[in-house]
């Protein structure tokens, strides 16, 4: 177990800045996940502690230690690669004690180790198999039991489940959570993927540009996202725009109607602010639009269901404002509302609908659109995904 | 009469047995092909090669070269050019290749591969032509480099020997070897040796364990390609020699071409024991290549 320190680590290539002055703290066998579209950073940062990668400036720190002058093969790091990078001449046995042989552990030990390694991952009907021989799932589960068999401080995996069928993938998710559990090693995990990053992780470092866009448990980052980027790439989040009436008070406006959202206060009055909410907390109503007991309600033409399995998404295009409906704004993208699939046969396409916009689940933010900052970032999924199970 | 559900294909759906029917008719100009200019001679060869050329009747006579040292060295001679045009190409070739693999640029890699495709089949009297006119007695090179007071041909040198053999073969077995070691070297995947870092190997480890034992197949495979290659080349050695070396190729075209030497049956029974080689070389390479690929797939 190790305290993981990064301090003000900037990477540039050329005139391109992929990492700028990233600090976080990871603690003793606590799991991290760098979590953000391609291009971001996280990796650049993974493969700077990892000693792949000089940084430019900035220092890592292992316990105390500095680490940015040391050779990767003595920083003690673990670490599992995207395409698992087993050695192709060696058996399971062979890959899994690569890393005790090479710090010439006695024979007796060794054996031992990787025994109990490949008894703990499950793989001890493969020890004699090439990776070649052996599926996604046993691979990753070698290139975990390698990377874990030297015991190492900290344990680095690069989008370790990348490459490997959705439901093994979920199979692995546990064993990784599990693993780190049992063998309390500090852990960094890179993924592009949310679920798994909200899945398995103690907290979540939301990147963007290079940048840490923000840090919290994954509770945190899925429920109240401080920033639009997070809030368009974790999950799917609907926009409404709002006016800030009273920054003081925490009172927004849409279409004259006024009510009290979390996230306004402190926000200049006037301003054109964002309030967010998920899918699934937005609830189907037969009223009209408004305000309803002191939330939102938005009506509009339901024009795609898309069947998600327990629940189905209805994608809504508002009604325009009408006449007396306050200031203008601007206009609402299409709302995503999830409902159980077994009461979706209500709101065919074409129909129309009313939804209740629960404030105490909603979050106001000032600032762009989180399409707007995901259209900074080329790889950002354009649409909202599916919410995790969390 | 042989039911239509009879064979290999019973029981297969009648689209998957129409398919079959189908592939196997395409093969019937591969076949021919192989039969023609594999089968055949082959079957010639070795029936040639156990009867007297001149009376047809069955002897061993044709294989008396196999006892006696004087007539084995052609034999001898065309293993010792073939193994030195190997190593100094497969030394050269595998350098060659790293360097280009560590450019990393697609540029260099596209340049080097063209120009080595076309070294490597530039071979017969064409390249004799041009090594005699470069580095032959009166060659531009040999003559420029006396005039600057460097005779090669006092050092030993010359091109009408064994030695000036294995610099001429050298020149498409470089190319090739860079032909053959670029793509298993383009498989080396970074991430085995930054995993190998990780874990704490040193460089000189990694190489030991991971980088070596994986090219070991494909560079012994390419080993016994070039050996093969050299080993049976005949239009170079006899455009630049004219048969002044003997080399197996050059004895059989002497025994089948010869006024005097004419004899087809110790021709035939020369050319099975050099189709017995290349055979092993090849038949090696093509084990050896069943592994190599399996490590290095993409």
């Amino acid at each position: 177990m190790s305290r993981l320190e990064l301090v003000n680590v900037t990477k540039r290539f050329g005139d391109q800045v992929a990492v700028s002055d990233f600090n976080l703290t990871v603690d003793d066998g606590e799991l991290v996940s760098f979590l953000g579209p391609s291009g971001c950073g996280k990796t650049t940062t993974l493969r700077m502690t990892a000693g792949f990668e000089a940084p430019d400036s900035g220092s890592v720190v292992v316990d105390g230690v500095d680490m940015t002058e040391i050779p990767t093969n003595k920083r003690g790091m673990g670490m599992v690669f995207q395409g698992y990078a087993l050695f192709p001449n060696m058996t399971a046995t062979e890959n899994v004690e690569f890393g005790l042989a090479v710090r010439k552990r006695p024979l007796a030990d060794r054996r031992a180790r990787v025994a109990e390694l490949l008894e703990l991952f499950g793989l001890a009907h493969v020890a004699g198999s090439y990776p070649h021989q052996m599926s996604g799932g046993q691979q990753q589960r070698v290139a975990l039991a390698r990377a874990v068999a030297i015991q190492p401080g900290v344990l680095l995996l690069d989008e370790p489940l990348s490459a490997v069928d959705a439901k093994v993938r979920e199979e692995l998710r546990t064993e990784i959570r599990r693993m780190v559990t049992q063998l309390g090693i500090t852990t960094i995990l890179v993924t592009h993927d949310q679920s798994e990053a909200l899945s398995i992780s103690d907290r979540v470092v939301v990147m963007n540009r290079g940048a840490i866009e923000e840090v919290g448990t994954p509770a945190q980052v899925y429920a109240e996202p401080r920033s639009a980027f997070t809030a368009g790439f974790i999950g799917a989040m609907n926009e409404i725009p709002v006016r800030i009436v009273s920054g003081a008070q925490g009172l927004v406006e849409r279409r004259g109607h006024r009510v009290t959202a979390p996230g306004a206060a402190g926000l200049a009055d006037g301003e054109l602010a964002l309030l967010l909410v998920r899918p699934e907390s937005l609830e189907p109503l037969s009223a009209t639009n408004g305000s309803l007991n002191g939330d939102l309600t938005l009506t509009g033409q339901v024009e795609v269901q898309t069947f998600l399995g327990a629940t189905t998404r209805l994608l809504i295009r508002e009604f325009p404002a009408g006449a007396g409906e306050g200031p203008a704004l601007p206009p609402t993208r299409r709302i995503a509302v999830d409902v159980p699939s077994a009461s979706a046969g209500r709101w065919p396409a074409g129909s129309e609908l009313a939804v209740r916009v629960p404030v105490e689940a909603s979050r106001v933010i000032a600032g762009r659109s989180a399409a707007e900052a995901a259209r900074q970032t080329p790889t950002t999924p354009a649409t909202p995904t599916t919410p995790p199970g969390v | 009469m042989r039911s239509p559900t009879d064979g290999p294909l019973a029981g297969a759906p009648i689209a998957t047995r129409r398919r079959g029917g189908r592939a196997a008719f395409a093969l019937i100009p591969f076949a021919i092909l192989v039969g023609a200019f594999l089968l055949v001679p082959t079957v010639a060869l070795v029936w040639g090669s156990f009867h007297d050329s001149n009376t047809g009747a069955f002897t061993l006579s044709n294989y008396s070269y196999l006892g006696d040292p004087l007539d084995l060295v052609p034999f001898r001679n065309s293993l010792e050019l073939s193994l030195a045009a190997t190593i100094l190409g497969s030394v050269v070739g595998l350098l060659i290749a790293q360097a280009i693999v560590s450019s990393r640029r697609p540029i260099v890699q596209e340049i080097a591969t063209t120009f080595s495709s076309v070294a490597a089949n530039f071979a017969g009297v064409p390249l004799a032509f041009a090594f005699g006119a470069t580095l032959g007695l009166n060659g531009l090179i040999t003559v420029a480099l006396k005039n600057n007071g460097i005779d090669i041909n006092e050092g030993g040198f010359r091109l009408r020997s064994l030695m000036g053999l294995i610099v001429v073969y050298a020149y498409w077995e470089i190319p090739l070897m860079v032909l053959v070691m670029l793509p298993p070297l383009q498989a080396m995947k970074p991430s085995w040796r930054e995993a190998a870092e990780i874990l704490g190997a040193s460089r000189w480890q990694y190489l030991r364990s991971v980088a070596i034992p994986i090219l070991m197949t494909p560079f012994i495979s390419s080993l016994l390609l070039l050996y093969a290659n050299a080993f049976g080349a005949y239009a170079t050695a006899y455009g630049l020699t004219t048969g002044f070396v003997s080399l197996v190729p050059i004895e059989i075209s002497n025994l089948t071409n010869g006024d005097v030497s004419h004899n087809l049956g110790v021709a035939d029974a020369l050319a099975i024991g050099l189709a017995v080689i290349m055979a092993i070389c090849i038949g090696s390479r093509a084990i050896l290549e069943r592994r190599s690929t399996r490590w290095l797939a993409r």
